[in-house]
């Protein structure tokens, strides 16, 4: 494999001289520059709003006016006017309040989230009447206040992980897997079809090894996907230490309990682990195919993996414990995504982790050599897409054992 | 070096397409390897490249199994292709290197032949933006990439003008001078005729012949007589032929006889005024390879 090198750094070279890695690199990192000091910027949204209520309102009597926290340019004299403010856009959303029991809701448009701006109301006419009505029983609105104010005191005790600070680092843990096997998978298949496409794989193979081909070409990605995720890490790490002390304390504490330093190594475990396995697979479905257009559909099959991969992972971190799900998560195509998920939320140790991570190693070499052989067997093989079983059956049999690798 | 084909024998599926065939390419003298377009000359060459292998025979070269790893090989495949949207130069440098040499010298190398094809204000530019004709040139170029010991051409000529096709002969010939071994294959015959010293003709799987082009045209030429003559005399001259108990052929206009001395010193005098020329017959290589392929094969 001396030439292993060469290829390499031709691979890396191109893929990022493309102008579009440089141009997402830019628009990717600006977008976390700006979701790192959104909790600075938009600093009342993290730390909660005030207790207004949204929308117009028309008072049928008065003396709610002064119990329902709406804004005062948003009180209407006539319910009317209201309809007129509600029609025209002015308003999204209206009520005329008739007494504590009745309320009118009206809409310009329904959608999800008003049912909560309309609870929202619901919620302080109901408070409202039950002060109402206890005071007609002698209940003082202090009384009233103690009882509600009551503490209950919950003694927790976990034996296992508090897998609820894990959410949201599983879930960025399994969308960046996702997005990055879909994006440098499809680079790899792409690259490797267009030599075909190009014809200029027999000019390789005859001077190259087709494992140094193809290993350049997927350490390449590799190295660009690092370079990518430098790039992201350092737009993230800069602006955060920066303004760091300026975070709502409610944003530091969900970051203290969500960054896990094992749970991070397990993750990045995983990824390469995932990374890597998927590349190899990609690029030997990209040899397959004549054409570079013919590269997406060729693909689908994995594609389709992933997204079940992906759901199937969702499905884990809602804490669903299932011995179907379980067993999946031991198949390596589906064990990168969903065992993290399992030891982030308690569903193994982290000695059947390992386990599975020496399965997926050893698998990802297996689909190398048979990548390697495809690779090998599809320089020549031109024409009609053939099936999976037909590629393999000819790989290793006796046409493809006659190919040099 | 001699390289040594020996009893190549390839099959796809159950068609075999290589029946056991065999010649030798000497280094310092050019071979070309004839035949029409499916006679096997593209698989022997991924044959000999390992592209894809054998079912029986070997290559040798001076004696020893031939390995392509262990020599410097120029190779230009029948199926052109370079990467369209990289630079000129940055792949001719990648394919030196590839084939060994290191970036320093890949990258002279590079320079030296998009010069030597005139081609210097397109060495930074995408191979997708030169002209067809400008491709073809870049990717002979890659096959003389790191000095190679040994080139291997398939269809070299294809698609060149008559300008380029020039270049590239006087490349050959440099090579060839400096005692390269270099076997290139061509449905052409002007090209072969002019460029080659030895020739392996193969029509459906099968070396017809094989050698020194010169030896094979006198030994084909050797007792044999032509006769070029007006049409309107040919059917006469024919019939005396047959009368005489001359067997004849016609080649390309021309009759193709015995020489019978006694014979045709006595028939030719007839047709002094209708006779343009004759004399010892000296096959050309189309004749050759009509002879040997057959007519219906000729292209």
């Amino acid at each position: 494999m001396n030439n292993l090198g060469v290829v390499f750094r031709f691979e890396f070279m191109n893929q990022t001289r493309k102008k579009a890695f440089r141009v997402t690199a830019v628009i990717i990192a600006a977008v976390i520059v700006f979701l790192v000091l959104a909790p600075v910027l938009f600093r009342s949204a993290f730390e909660g709003g005030d207790d207004g209520l949204d929308g117009g309102v028309v008072f049928e009597d008065q003396a709610y006016a002064d119990l329902l926290p709406f804004e005062e340019n948003h009180i209407y004299g006539t319910a009317e006017e209201l309809e007129d403010a509600v029609k025209s856009g002015k308003e999204d959303i209206g009520y005329v309040i008739l007494d504590p029991t009745h309320i009118r809701t009206i809409y310009s448009n329904y959608g999800v989230s008003d049912e909560a701006k309309s609870a929202a109301v619901v919620g302080a006419m109901k408070e409202i009447y039950i002060r109402q009505a206890l005071a007609q029983q002698g209940v003082s609105d202090e009384a009233y206040q103690k009882i509600q104010n009551q503490e209950i005191h919950n003694e927790t005790v976990i034996y296992g992980k508090d897998t609820t600070a894990q959410y949201a680092s599983a879930m960025v843990f399994v969308i960046l897997v996702y997005m990055v096997i879909l994006v440098y998978g499809q680079v790899v298949a792409a690259a490797i079809a267009r030599e075909k496409d190009s014809k200029t794989m027999e000019l390789l193979i005859t001077t190259t090894r087709a494992d140094s081909l193809i290993l350049g070409k997927v350490f390449a990605v590799i190295a660009v996907v690092l370079i990518a995720l430098a790039v992201y890490l350092t737009a993230a790490a800069v602006p955060y230490l920066l303004v760091k002390d300026r975070y709502p304390e409610a944003v530091k504490e969900a970051l203290n309990s969500s960054l896990n330093p094992s749970m991070i190594g397990i993750y990045i475990l995983f990824f390469f682990i995932g990374l890597v396995m998927y590349l190899f697979i990609l690029a030997a479905l990209g040899s397959v195919v004549s054409r570079v257009e013919e590269v997406s559909s060729s693909l689908s099959p994995v594609v389709t993996m992933m997204v079940v991969s992906y759901a199937l992972s969702f499905v884990l971190m809602t804490g669903v414990d299932n011995a179907v799900l379980d067993g999946l998560s031991w198949i390596p195509f589906f064990s990168v995504l969903m065992m993290p998920i399992r030891y982030a939320y308690g569903g193994i140790a982290l000695s059947g982790v390992f386990v599975s991570a020496a399965v997926c190693v050893a698998f990802t070499v297996f689909l190398a050599h048979v990548s390697i052989r495809i690779y090998r067997w599809g320089t020549l093989n031109y024409g009609n897409k053939p099936s999976l079983t037909g590629v393999l059956r000819q790989v290793f049999g006796k046409s493809g054992k006659g190919a040099a690798v | 070096m001699i390289l040594e084909i020996n009893q190549i024998r390839k099959s796809f599926g159950d068609r075999e397409v290589l029946h056991g065939i065999s010649f030798r390419v000497q280094s310092g003298r050019a071979m070309g390897f004839l035949g029409r377009n499916g006679a096997g000359k593209s698989t022997t060459f991924r044959c000999l490249m390992q592209v894809f292998r054998q079912d029986s025979g070997t290559f040798l070269l001076d004696g020893q199994p031939f390995n392509l790893r262990e020599h410097r090989i120029g190779y230009l495949p029948e199926e052109r292709g370079m990467y369209e949207k990289t630079g000129v130069k940055d792949q001719l440098t990648y394919f030196g290197q590839l084939k060994g040499a290191s970036r320093k010298k890949a990258e002279e190398d590079a320079s030296f032949w998009i010069h030597y094809f005139g081609l210097d204000e397109y060495a930074d530019k995408n191979l997708e933006t030169l002209s067809k004709g400008n491709q073809q040139k870049i990717q002979i170029a890659q096959a003389f990439l790191n000095d190679p010991d040994i080139i291997i051409l398939d269809e070299p000529f294809s698609g060149l003008d008559p300008v380029n096709a020039q270049v590239f002969k006087n490349v050959i010939r440099e090579y060839v001078t400096r005692g390269k071994l270099v076997i290139f294959s061509s449905h052409q015959m002007a090209y072969v005729e002019e460029m080659c010293d030895d020739i392996a003709l193969i029509s459906s799987g099968t070396i017809l012949l094989s050698g020194d082009l010169e030896k094979i045209r006198e030994e084909k030429g050797a007792n044999r007589y032509y006769i070029d003559c007006r049409p309107e005399a040919a059917g006469a001259l024919e019939e005396d032929l047959r009368a005489a108990g001359l067997a004849f052929s016609e080649t390309r206009g021309r009759l193709i006889t015995e020489r019978a001395e006694e014979a045709l010193k006595a028939i030719l005098p007839k047709y002094f005024d209708d006779i343009r020329s004759c004399g010892f017959y000296r096959p050309t290589l189309q004749d050759i390879f009509i002879e040997e392929a057959g007519e219906d094969q000729h292209e």
